[in-house]
């Protein structure tokens, strides 16, 4: 199980930009039991490239495949082996827990009995029982982020797509949700995250993708990018890649 | 505290179950339905208000024409009677009846005052409203013609079969206060001791009273050819209506995707795009029929309320209640009425579809209300003739078409076409809709948007990919 992303691009349309494009040729490779990081700022194109894997989006060239499966030409089977979660994604307000993870297990193809004993764990795992038939207009944000997490995760999914996954989290919340992600990773999980914090990055990523202006400037370990650019920790690697690139854009 | 693994997490998970699009769909729409019904919004418009809208009209209807009638109840009723013509034996009876009426009107209490008249004067004196009624015997059937104009024979062929078996016919005006007069008339003979005229009658050999006078609509404007049943108004009351019940579960299936962020989630569905905007569209439809029938069965609860609660109506024998339409036109009704649900919530799932806040979309869909609620009214039109042209009308052409059905239980090739092209356009508008909600990202939306702002021509800020430069540093990736 990998996640090939080869020379993807992204173009939009805006009233006041005109067209721009969201992403520009990001390609990169996810194996498994890896945490493939994208790093950039506020705007970068990061959510866009996570949006186009996961299908989304469609791109406007290049493609991607997860395990063998192409994207773009049969995204409803990719879709079923990928798991998303957004730290901006809702959840339907007046359904419960329960329903909304019954709603998308049984349309993930999942057996009723199997679907039945994953909700009770995951209900038991991320510990929202007494939450579990409760609408979710009722929840507390944090509670929403468990039954998030367990829609994500409902279809055991190979591979995981979190883009800004601990956004809005409080500390121990963004703790658990680290630990969550070890977790993933630890079970032979491909994972692809987004992240503009240096600190979760570090901690979380084997490998990182320093993206601005919608195009992946440099890949590589930590180490490694060091390495490249001559700087003694990740902060100062990420401002020099992002500067120079934008130097480079300005001539 | 998030660790996902259960004490039974297992692998074969990823075996799955392969369900089917029929499956897929029912899911979808289940869970529309759910999502939308506990929307207390949707409850409201679609379930309270029609229950509560209907009596309440009602209550402040009877207590308005309470208020007139006491204010001129002591007028007695104007009612022109046509001079006796020649009678010959055989309308020996009219005769008799002629005389029970006249009894009847002076028993009761100088309530209607009897004008002799001609029958042509008496005509004049109703369509200049000088008189409210015209009675006398039935016309004689006119001589039938070599190619009869089929809504005109239709209308003489009602006029000699409720003539039969009646000896006097009450010609009245074509409107509402017409049938508040010959209500009245009809109060008027009831207080002169039915039970009196009824032994009377029996006397004579005559079995029943019900057959001495008749109360009959006479259309008196000459192209007025058609007069419209009340299920026909009470339907495109329904229809109207249907507006309403449509307009917030389309909200809930489209805009609060957009407001509550589940567009996402609903865009990582491994099924087909086009399988859930079918599903929203048929929910959204559902609920617009279920509003729409709501509406018709309380309207017909007050009536039948108000009817069989009113002390003073003793004329309405339960018996005799009976649809007038047969099976088949029912189902040809019932028909065409799915058909304008369908088409009326694919119409307002394309103007929801646009809109990104459920606000934005509040504003909207009222332009979708006023087609609903003027095209199907223009129906009422009795000079208007379904056509190749009108049938290609949406709502218009649809109305018509039932308007039809309420007439004869066959279909023409015009019915035939406003029902086809309703559901291409249906078909369509769920397009439309559906592009609007799924192709959001940069292609079909905002270049509608910029179109309808005016905006001439896309700005091109950003050279294509083919031309992108690679960054020195990239070039090291790479390398890594």
């Amino acid at each position: 199980m990998s996640l090939l992303v080869n020379g993807v691009s992204k173009r939009f349309y805006d009233k006041a930009r005109g067209e721009f494009y969201g992403c520009r040729e990001i390609s990169f490779e996810v194996k498994p039991g890896e945490v493939y990081g994208l790093l950039g700022p506020n705007g970068a194109g990061k959510t866009t490239t996570l949006r186009v894997v996961s299908t989304i989006y469609s791109p406007t060239a290049g493609g991607a495949s997860i395990n063998g499966v192409d994207i773009v030409r049969d995204p409803q089977t990719a879709r079923k082996m990928l798991g998303f979660l957004s730290s901006t994604s809702g959840l339907y307000e007046r359904l419960t827990a329960r329903e909304i993870l019954t709603y998308f297990g049984r349309l993930c193809d999942m057996p009723q009995d199997v679907l039945n004993k994953r909700i009770e764990s995951l209900i038991d795992a991320l510990e929202f029982r007494s939450y579990a038939d409760t609408r979710v207009a009722k929840l507390s944000q944090g509670t929403r982020q468990k039954v998030s997490i367990a829609r994500s995760i409902i279809h055991d999914p190979l591979l995981m797509i979190l883009d800004e996954p601990s956004t809005g989290l409080d500390v121990l919340a963004a703790y658990a949700m680290h630990e969550f992600v070890r977790q993933e990773r630890a079970d032979g999980k491909c994972i692809l995250l987004s992240t503009h914090t240096m600190s979760e990055a570090e901690k979380l990523c084997d490998r990182l993708g320093i993206i601005s202006e919608g195009r992946l400037l440099a890949s590589g370990t930590i180490e490694e990018l060091k390495e490249l650019t001559g700087k003694s920790n990740l902060e100062e690697v990420f401002v020099h890649l992002v500067r120079n690139a934008a130097q480079a854009a300005a001539l | 505290m998030f660790s996902p693994r259960g004490s039974d997490r297992s692998r074969p998970l990823s075996k799955a179950s392969k369900i089917g699009l029929l499956d897929q769909l029912g899911l979808i729409l289940k869970k529309e339905l759910l999502h939308s019904f506990r929307d207390r919004d949707v409850f409201l418009y679609t379930v309270l208000i029609p229950c509560l809208v209907y009596p309440f009209l009602s209550f402040v209807g009877v207590e308005f024409t309470l208020l007139t009638q006491s204010a001129d109840k002591d007028k007695p009723l104007q009612v022109a009677y046509i001079e006796r013509e020649p009678v010959s034996q055989a309308d020996a009876e009219t005769a008799k009846a002629y005389d029970f009426l006249q009894r009847a009107v002076k028993a009761g209490k100088n309530k209607v005052e009897l004008q002799p008249m001609t029958r042509e004067k008496a005509m004049a004196a109703l369509y200049r409203q000088d008189v409210s009624l015209v009675v006398g015997p039935p016309l004689p059937a006119p001589p039938p013609k070599a190619k009869p104009d089929p809504s005109a024979s239709a209308a003489a062929a009602g006029e000699a079969t409720s003539s039969q078996g009646q000896h006097l016919t009450a010609y009245v005006g074509h409107s509402f206060d017409s049938y508040l007069k010959t209500e009245k008339l009809k109060d008027a003979l009831d207080s002169f001791q039915r039970d009196e005229l009824k032994r009377q009658f029996s006397l004579k050999g005559l079995s029943d009273t019900r057959g001495a006078y008749g109360a009959r609509m006479v259309n008196l404007h000459p192209l007025k050819q058609e007069s419209y049943s009340l299920h026909f108004v009470m339907l495109l009351v329904s229809v109207m209506m249907m507006g309403v019940g449509v307009c917030y579960p389309a909200i809930t299936a489209t805009t609060e995707e957009f407001e509550r962020k589940t567009i996402e989630s609903t865009m990582l569905l491994p099924v087909s795009r086009d399988a859930i905007i079918f599903a929203k569209l048929v929910s959204v439809c559902l609920f617009g029929v279920f509003t729409g029938a709501v509406n018709f069965f309380s309207i017909l609860a007050v009536f039948a309320l108000l009817i069989f609660t009113a002390s003073q109506v003793r004329t309405i024998d339960i018996n005799e209640l009976k649809s007038l339409l047969t099976p088949v036109q029912v189902l040809l009704v019932c028909s065409s009425y799915l058909i304008m649900g369908l088409l009326l919530a694919s119409l307002m799932m394309v103007v929801t579809s646009f809109c990104r806040t459920v606000r934005s979309a509040q504003n909207w869909v009222s332009l979708p209300m006023l087609m609903v609620m003027v095209l199907p009214a223009i129906s009422l039109l009795p000079s208007l003739t379904l056509g190749k042209g009108l049938a290609l009308v949406p709502f218009l052409g649809l109305a018509l078409t039932i308007r039809q059905f309420f007439t004869a239980p066959t279909i023409s090739l015009e019915q035939y076409l406003a029902l086809f092209s309703s559901l291409v356009y249906a078909v369509l508008l769920t397009g439309i809709a559906g592009r609007l909600m799924f192709e959001f990202d940069g292609g079909f939306v905002p270049h509608l948007q910029a179109g309808l702002s005016g905006r001439k021509g896309a700005k091109k800020l950003n050279s294509p990919p083919q031309s992108l430069e690679v960054p020195a540093d990239q070039e090291a990736a790479e390398k890594l």
